[in-house]
């Protein structure tokens, strides 16, 4: 039995000399009991054991740096989603086709389409033996969900757009292996659009809570914002991944990702700016994954904002910009020079337009033209990319040689996307083959389309495009790519590698043209 | 029926003694001043720029569907009302959910606090006792090469920003020149922060060394000045030993002239926490808030900011509680 304490009014009648003795010596006594309390509820929470960590080298985990993103889901087709979010759903869930590494168009989940006479019909014959994660099978009820889901207008997926034609009630399965679907207009390229990473299939009713996918890999674990784990789909159809699991742990910054990369945390950083991933490459057991491929980073002009309706002044523009120091300053040397268009694809020949280069006396007599000789403006941007805030410094060089005076306005993301379409010049980026980007963002009205441009050229070839099947299709591209070089409303300036630095433990990685290197690990090996 | 005069100057025993009734004065102005910055983040984090509707939704949404949001958010209703509904709901325990991912922010935020909780509590377990033996120590050897470093370092800490120290910690330790301790402090989801030590090192490291060099200098300087009193040089005077002189008698009572500062340390490190916790990346309601300020997650942001305002009240309500026992004893 313990002692009683004290009365607490027993010290009152001490003398003061005895009350100021006793405190002097309960005070030492009750520091070192506290720091022996303090080391053993230390020692008992150490002592708990945490679970396995997949640690470097085990052979069986790929271990990828991402990052942040708190409003990701695993619903394949919501809207705003993030490069995390599509990574992601690159391993989970597959197209009805989809996109090779060297920007191939290839059968995914589809093995044949047909058209009818006038494109207005598809036949889509499916892969026979295709199961998902789950184990149920593939079938053409699943491919008629799916496109209901992403066709209903009160989804808002953000793969809507490149689906538009689809006549939402002309979808229906013929058997369960071939999916008939019925068009409002006529579309050639149908082949080409299942690629999109925002138009995969998945099993009936389980989006948007549950979604289960056919891909190399499955969910076992998911918390937004912060880490997903991955298990391999040992059902799946296609090379099986070399690889057990996929960690994805999100970061809230790429140096985050450089240092977890560094101390061993995790095997690949997927975000790298041209200056981490130089400092990086040069590290041992490091090495660097370039895709040079086709991602453009570009300085949009609002065609609704004087000055910029002026297409004198948007040559002007362009004009000014040195190509070749936004490729060396803004990226590091990771980019190379491009020509106010977007990129076609690379099987179609380049189109024959002579490169631009600096001409500041022509800028100013085209500014001087068009009544613009003092201009100055602002370029909005969320500085979300590595690259960006440096492209528009370099622009802004450039454009004071001719008395153009350029700010910089870094705001954050929502603000950014709450005056989407509405900002003067802003900086843009398209991760896109060219097909959903003409869709998706140079066409007039589209939600994608922030400059409103609107070239009747333009959208005139782009309708021819969308009747083409085949190599026809090259020769409308680049003839589009041209107005796009003489009239259009971007600044494009530069091709941007996508660099990801990894341990060199990893072996198997291959770049993407793309710039989505991470969807294609299903040949990847993490080495001891 | 008796005047307030009176009732002041009624007998000591039945009410409350002084102490307890300046504690609980304090109590009431401390919630009147969390009110107040509760209107005030209200009002700041309303003001933000963009509509929150369209944030979550994103570009591809139509205005209708907007509409819809704003509407089911109550964002269509007057500020007052909508003020009265959230603080309504901190107050009964329905703090909403996160406008990004649709969880309850208690959810959201919950595991985040108790995270923040074992970086903050780990640090203060280390800074008290270290910073008193380095603070004694110097004083001990004032002027001595020992106490000359320790100024000039302490200064330099004390100049140096916190994320500075974490990120110079990073190189020293985990990237550049040593490789022994890891570079981010990932907690995965669901497991607890003690479950993974060596993550712990580098941010409890940095927490420590920025309190320690505070609170370590205001330990010296009040034993200093303990040593320098009447009653320490009686003491002496009276023969006494060094070592009684220093733990019997100066020793307590520096302690107690320094005890309120580790309050004020105590409060001074939640707002570390949230650097350090950026810095390595590590899952606590500091990172939590920075996403929640980054994607315009009102609830969380508010629900977030709103606890470590409490916390940093708390400490400082404590500090003045030490400081009047201090005083008393």
């Amino acid at each position: 039995m313990t002692p009683r304490p004290p009365h607490p009014t027993a010290g009152r009648r001490r003398t003061g000399t005895h009350r100021t003795r006793t405190h002097r010596v309960r005070t030492p006594r009750a520091l070192p009991a506290t720091a022996v309390a303090a080391v053993l509820v230390a020692a008992a929470l150490a002592g708990c054991s945490p679970p396995q960590r997949s640690t470097g080298g085990d052979g069986g985990t790929l271990r990828i740096a991402a990052a942040t993103d708190v409003g990701e889901s695993l619903n394949p087709y919501a809207s705003n989603q993030s490069p995390t979010q599509q990574m992601r759903s690159a391993l989970l869930y597959e197209g009805l086709t989809r996109l090779s590494p060297e920007g191939r168009l290839d059968w995914g989940l589809a093995t044949e389409m047909t058209p009818n006479a006038d494109l207005t019909e598809w036949t889509i014959r499916l892969r026979p033996g295709v199961r998902f994660s789950d184990g149920s099978d593939f079938t053409s009820a699943d491919v008629v969900a799916s496109i209901g889901h992403l066709r209903d207008p009160a989804h808002a997926a953000q793969g809507l757009a490149f689906i538009e034609r689809i006549d939402p009630a002309a979808v229906r399965a013929v058997d369960r292996e071939t999916v008939r679907v019925g068009l409002s207009k006529p579309f050639g390229p149908f082949k080409e659009i299942w690629a999109n990473v925002l138009l995969p299939m998945t099993k009936a009713g389980s989006v948007p809570d549950a979604p289960v996918g056919t891909g190399p890999f499955a969910v076992t674990a998911f918390t937004p914002g912060r880490e997903t784990r991955l298990t391999r789909n040992d059902g799946y159809w296609g090379d099986k991944p070399k690889v057990a699991a996929v960690h994805i742990t999100e970061y809230q910054n790429q140096q985050a990702q450089a240092n977890a990369l560094l101390s061993d945390q995790v095997d690949i950083a997927s975000g790298a700016t041209p200056t981490i991933a130089k400092s990086l490459a040069d590290e041992d057991g490091i090495e660097l994954l370039d895709s040079k491929g086709d991602y453009t980073l570009r300085i949009g002009l609002n065609t609704t904002v004087a000055p910029f309706g002026d297409v004198r002044v948007r040559q002007a523009l362009r004009l000014l910009v040195d190509r070749e120091q936004v490729v060396s300053n803004a990226f590091g040397g990771y980019a190379r020079v491009a020509n106010d268009h977007e990129a076609g694809t690379p099987q179609c020949a380049a189109p024959d337009i002579p490169q631009r280069a600096p001409d500041v006396e022509r800028a100013r007599r085209l500014l001087a033209e068009a009544g613009q000789s003092g201009l100055s403006f602002s370029i909005a941007t969320d500085g979300l990319l590595p690259g960006m805030q440096e492209m528009a410094q370099v622009f802004a060089e450039n454009a004071a040689k001719a008395g153009v005076r350029v700010d910089l306005d870094v705001v954050t993301v929502p603000e950014f996307l709450a005056k989407w379409g509405q900002w003067p010049a802003f900086i843009d980026f398209n991760p896109t083959p060219y097909l959903p980007t003409v869709i998706g963002s140079l066409l007039p009205g589209r939600v994608g389309n922030a400059t409103h441009w609107d070239n009747p050229d333009f959208v005139a070839l782009a309708d021819q495009l969308f009747l083409a099947t085949g190599q026809e299709q090259c020769a409308i591209t680049n003839r589009m790519h041209r107005i796009e070089n003489e009239q259009g409303a971007m600044i494009t300036p530069a091709f941007v590698n996508v660099l990801m630095p990894h341990r060199d433990r990893v072996r198997g990685l291959v770049p993407d043209v793309g710039g989505r290197p991470l969807s294609f690990l299903t040949g990847v090996t993490v080495g001891g | 029926m008796p005047t307030p005069t009176t009732r002041t100057r009624a007998p000591r025993r039945g009410s409350p003694p002084a102490p307890a009734r300046r504690l609980l004065r304090r109590l009431l102005i401390g919630v009147l001043v969390l009110l107040l910055v509760s209107l005030l983040l209200f009002l700041v984090t309303q003001a933000l720029p963009g509509d929150v509707a369209r944030i979550v939704l994103g570009k591809d949404a139509t205005a209708d569907q907007v509409a819809d949001l704003r509407q089911r958010l109550g964002l269509d209703q007057p500020l007052v009302a909508q003020y009265w509904n959230w603080l309504s709901g901190m107050l009964t325990g329905q703090m909403g959910t996160s406008l990004e991912n649709g969880e309850p922010v208690a959810d959201v935020v919950g595991p985040r606090i108790f995270n923040s909780f074992a970086l903050g509590f780990g640090s203060m377990v280390l800074i008290i006792p270290i910073a008193v033996v380095v603070g004694v120590a110097t004083a001990h050897r004032r002027d001595s090469a020992l106490d000359k470093a320790f100024v000039a370092v302490s200064s330099l800490f004390t100049a140096l920003p916190a994320f500075v120290v974490g990120m110079l910690l990073i190189a020293l330790f985990a990237t550049s020149v040593l490789d022994v301790l890891p570079g981010v402090s990932t907690i995965p989801p669901g497991d607890l922060p003690w479950w993974y030590p060596a993550e712990l090192v580098l941010p409890i490291t940095t927490l420590t060394l920025m309190g320690v060099m505070y609170l370590g200098r205001l330990v010296r300087a009040s034993f200093i000045d303990a040593m320098n009193s009447e009653y320490v040089q009686m003491a002496v005077l009276k023969g006494l030993s060094g070592r009684r002189v220093l733990f019997r008698h100066a020793l307590p009572n520096a302690l107690a002239a320094g005890l309120p500062a580790a309050g004020l340390v105590a409060a001074v490190t939640i707002t570390g926490v949230v650097v350090v916790e950026y810095v390595y990346s590590y899952p606590g309601l500091g990172t939590a808030v920075v996403s929640a300020v980054n994607s315009h997650d009102l609830p969380v942001m508010q629900a977030g900011i709103l606890v470590l305002a409490t916390a940093y009240y708390a400490f400082n309500l404590l500090a003045d509680v030490l400081a009047v026992v201090g005083r008393n004893r």
